[in-house]
């Protein structure tokens, strides 16, 4: 009771956004850009989450999917929750509440003046799309960058033009797959049949490269696997664990693993911090 | 059995109390920095009235047979000096059951303050004093939870000796002689309270009132030490928490926990009453203008099914096993690595609340730990 | 001057106790500055039967013009609502059907030749797809005034399941199972009552309905080592429609 911090802001209270532009993505995906009043998101770093608020409705963890914050911030949402659901019925000009940003985020420190290997599964590419945005503005920092997307059909593919640009790009390696091929053919993007696991095995990785992973949970057995057959450290492997964050300032105890608060020491780990946590991940 | 010893230094003043059983540290700790008086019991009515004057004025009284409860009290006569442990710690004067956090109308959104409203918590035992602490480094972690931290503010926390009974293990998980997380400690001499002041606060309040307490003599003092050696002693479990990390990492397979999560009714009963479970719910309530309504928070259990499932369906815990374990993990090992404490105070409410009997802590360690007696229930 | 033309609801009863119809009713002050009533057989003479925003049923189909009334509801109204332990789960008399077969109850009842016809009473999710579950008996009014709130605006409710034991516990109740010995079903019940029954000293008897993903195996080993027979234990837990599946793994 040293600092009294009772006249301080409740942390539970949310900041007001306001939804600036709301475009439309494959299947049931959106990506909102929100204007946040002041700048109390612009210390976000790539990999962190916010609380978004629907008023009336509920809150929801949502990985911020821009690697830089301003005044707008920008989320990847999929409808399949009530607080979703309610968000999807919102229109430009709508004010929500945000609160964060929450989480450690991706290690970029630890990162720097090394290989890069990022792999995103599914809706797993929003909040690589925050680190991969973040490396390319400090491209001069890091070593060689690769990028792996997988999905299950080709048609749910996300940031389709942005993909073009990358594609483009000749300081970084882009692999994109999915399991089925289906709907028009998306050129210059070629979408290669296959799993993540398949691109890790085309890639070629440095042993030294350190590796940043979101996914569904049963992605990542498979992936680890593959890295490791690759001769990658378990130290260098990155994984973003989901869990349901309710409160984001370890209090709550809904994400509580193991040892840690998810929403805290989290949702970012490596692989020897992960084995600590029963129950955390299957990694074989 | 444990053995005791009782170390008493040669300059006999009850900073040097040493009283030593393995894991307990030591009472001198505390009395270091604390004033001591006497409170006779003849004078304790003046004294409740005179604290009654700050505020409002909770004890536990009897709710049942079995069972008490904290609960405002407007004469001493109510006070159930028996009462050992209460259906629910006193976490909820700090952190309520079911609270407002924000209210919002059209564009506004207002973050809600807690009442000033001073209260006396009175008769908190050792257990749930070190449960008070647990809650404080909690809720008071960055970023701090205001609400919280404004009503412990604004309490004034009296702790009260107590003799174990057959759930109690608080000397075991090291928490019998609290540290913090009180203001004032009336230790039960027969017919005198040994009063021990242990913050400022406390100090100004009794300003008031200072006539009604004596010093301590020799006797007085001697009689203190006793006490707590006498209480030292009563603890009957016999439970050993030195290897509790160790064993918990390496039985996280066994088949113990598939036993107990058969019986395992997932009702959450351990929870609310665990004096260091603070799991809420968060739930917004809409008003029918569509325009305004309010967000609260509200206890919520690991137990539930819902607890770990995230959008979409995916559920982390989807067993009671799953949850069961997860909560004994919880409590005797979880915040070992965030906090470097065990977050059990060994007040054995969960033992006693549980319907299935399968929250019998120490029955089960012993049984992980290798001791295969079966309960003696 | 009013823009958009108020929401409208209808509140239609199939077979219960009108329990629910009249909590609706006692709080239609609440609701009438935001909504119009389309219809509300129960409380006004004048229905209508037009589409409806907001459709609250209470009862369960038990008997065949119970079903066509359902149809139609359903087909008229952009949400469904079942309130009451009736619509959601059957209650006593989808309770009853679940050991006796139907024929042999009307008989009893109503002799070997009546002209009622009646089915075996079911919840109104086993005919029509149900877009809300508010159980209760009856509602609790917070809840059913909050969940229209949020249906008013077209967002799905926050509805938990957890167990009475919560709200017990919270409201620092003694536990009558754990002290009397009584045959609580608070474990395994939703919430929502405010734990009306252990408040007061008495057995929860379960009439919300399950709560989410209730352990009725350990619930009845734990009443069975207290002493009360399998039959009983059976009876209690079936009373108010609790479906079979939730007793798969039960070796009672």
């Amino acid at each position: 009771m040293n600092n009294p911090i009772s006249n301080s802001r409740c942390p539970l209270t949310p900041t007001r956004g306001v939804i600036r532009s709301i475009i439309p993505m494959a299947s049931d995906n959106t990506l909102f850009q929100i204007t946040v009043d002041g700048d109390a998101l612009s210390d976000c770093m790539p990999g962190q989450f916010v609380q978004l608020w629907v008023p009336g409705v509920g809150e929801s963890p949502i990985s911020v999917c821009s690697g830089h914050v301003g005044a707008t911030v920008e989320l990847t949402v999929r409808k399949v929750g009530r607080v979703t659901s309610a968000l999807f019925q919102m229109n430009e000009g709508d004010w929500v509440g945000l609160r964060g940003p929450y989480g450690n985020g991706f290690p970029v420190e630890a990162y720097r003046g090394k290989d890069l290997c990022l792999i995103a599964g599914g809706l797993g590419v929003a909040p690589i799309r925050s680190l991969w945005q973040y490396v390319l503005d400090h491209r001069e920092d890091f070593g060689k960058i690769t990028l792996i997307y997988g999905m299950r059909h080709s048609i749910d593919l996300l940031f389709r033009s942005e993909f073009k640009m990358l594609l483009r790009r000749r300081d970084m390696e882009v692999f994109i797959a999915a399991e089925e091929l289906c709907g028009p053919a998306l050129p210059p993007i070629s979408v290669q049949l296959g799993r993540v696991t398949d691109m890790i095995k085309a890639a070629s990785l440095s042993p030294t490269v350190e590796v940043a992973v979101c996914g569904p949970p049963v992605m990542y057995k498979y992936v680890i696997d593959e890295l490791k057959a690759k001769g990658i450290a378990e130290s260098q492997i990155w994984l973003s664990l989901e869990r349901h964050m309710k409160c984001g300032i370890g209090k709550c105890g809904h994400c509580f693993v193991g040892g840690a608060f998810a929403c805290k020491a989290g949702p970012v780990f490596n692989l020897p911090q992960l084995r600590l946590l029963p129950e955390a991940v299957e990694c074989a | 059995m444990r053995t005791f010893c009782l170390l008493v230094l040669p300059n006999d003043t009850l900073e040097d109390i040493f009283v030593c059983n393995g894991c307990v540290g030591s009472y001198g700790s505390i009395l270091k920095m604390s004033r001591n008086f006497l409170l006779p019991k003849s004078r304790f009515c003046e004294f409740f009235n005179y604290l009654k004057g700050l505020g409002k004025f909770f004890a536990p009284v009897r709710v049942s047979e079995q069972s008490f409860s904290f609960k405002e009290i407007e004469n001493e006569g109510e006070i159930a000096w028996d009462a050992l442990r209460t259906i629910l710690p006193p976490k909820k004067f700090f952190y309520p059951q079911r609270e407002t956090v924000l209210k919002y109308d059209r564009n506004e959104v207002e973050a809600t303050v807690p009442e000033d409203n001073f209260q006396v918590i009175f008769g908190v035992h050792p257990c749930d004093l070190a449960g008070l602490g647990i809650m404080d480094t909690i809720f008071e972690a960055a970023p701090g939870d205001t609400h919280y931290t404004k009503r412990r503010e604004q309490s004034l926390v009296i702790g009260l000796s107590c003799m174990p009974d057959k759930y109690c293990f608080c000397q075991s998980m090291g928490t019998s002689c609290p540290t913090k997380g009180y203001d004032l400690f009336l230790t039960d001499l027969g017919d005198a309270f040994f009063v021990q002041v242990e913050t400022a606060r406390a100090e100004q309040m009794l300003a008031g009132c200072n006539g009604l307490f004596s010093p301590v003599s020799e006797n007085d003092k001697d009689s203190y030490k006793e006490f707590w050696i006498e209480r030292d002693k009563a603890f009957t479990n016999g439970f050993e928490p030195d290897n509790l990390r160790s064993t918990l990492d390496m039985e996280w397979d066994n088949p113990l926990w598939d036993e107990l999560g058969k019986r395992c009714l997932s009702c959450g009963n351990c929870t609310p009453v665990c004096p260091t479970c603070y799991c809420f719910d968060l739930v917004d309530i809409a008003n029918l203008n569509g325009q305004s309504g309010e967000r609260q928070r509200e206890w919520d259990s690991c137990q539930f099914v819902g607890f770990a499932q995230v959008a979409g369906d995916y559920n982390f815990r989807p067993t009671p096993v799953d949850r069961l374990k997860f909560w004994y993990r919880h409590k005797l090992h979880g915040f070992d690595d965030p906090y470097g404490f065990k977050t059990c105070v060994g007040c054995g409410r969960c033992t006693v609340s549980c319907p299935s009997g399968i929250d019998d802590i120490v029955d089960v360690v012993k049984r992980l730990q290798g001791n295969n007696e079966q309960p003696n229930k | 001057m009013e823009t958009n033309p108020r929401p409208c609801i209808a509140v239609e009863g199939l077979t219960g106790c009108a329990g629910e119809l009249l909590v609706i009713l006692e709080n239609l002050d609440k609701l009438l500055p935001f909504v119009r009533v389309a219809s509300f057989p129960f409380a006004q003479s004048q229905n209508d039967d037009g589409p409806v925003d907001i459709a609250f049923v209470e009862g369960s189909v038990s008997q065949p013009h119970d079903l066509e009334k359902l149809k139609r509801i359903r087909a008229k109204a952009r949400w469904l609502v079942a309130v009451g332990n009736c619509a959601v789960w059957g209650c006593v008399q989808g309770g009853a059907c679940a050991k006796c077969k139907v024929t042999d109850m009307l008989e009893a009842v109503y002799g070997q030749h009546s002209e009622i016809q009646a089915l075996e009473s079911r919840p109104l999710d086993a005919y029509v797809n149900v877009d809300v579950k508010l159980s209760g008996c009856p509602i609790d009014k917070t809840q059913f005034l909050s969940v229209t709130a949020s249906l008013l605006k077209d967002h799905l409710p926050y509805i938990t399941h957890k167990p009475v034991c919560l709200e017990c516990k919270l409201n620092e109740n003694p536990c009558v199972l754990i002290e009397k010995n009584l045959p609580c079903l608070g474990p395994v019940t939703a919430a929502g009552c405010g734990a009306l029954c252990p408040s007061l000293g008495a057995a929860c008897y379960g009439c919300w309905g399950p709560s989410q993903a209730p352990q009725m195996d350990a619930m009845a080993t734990i009443l069975s080592e207290k002493g009360y027979e399998a039959l009983e234990i059976m009876n209690r837990l079936k009373t108010f429609g609790a479906p079979e599946h939730l007793f798969e793994r039960m070796n009672v």
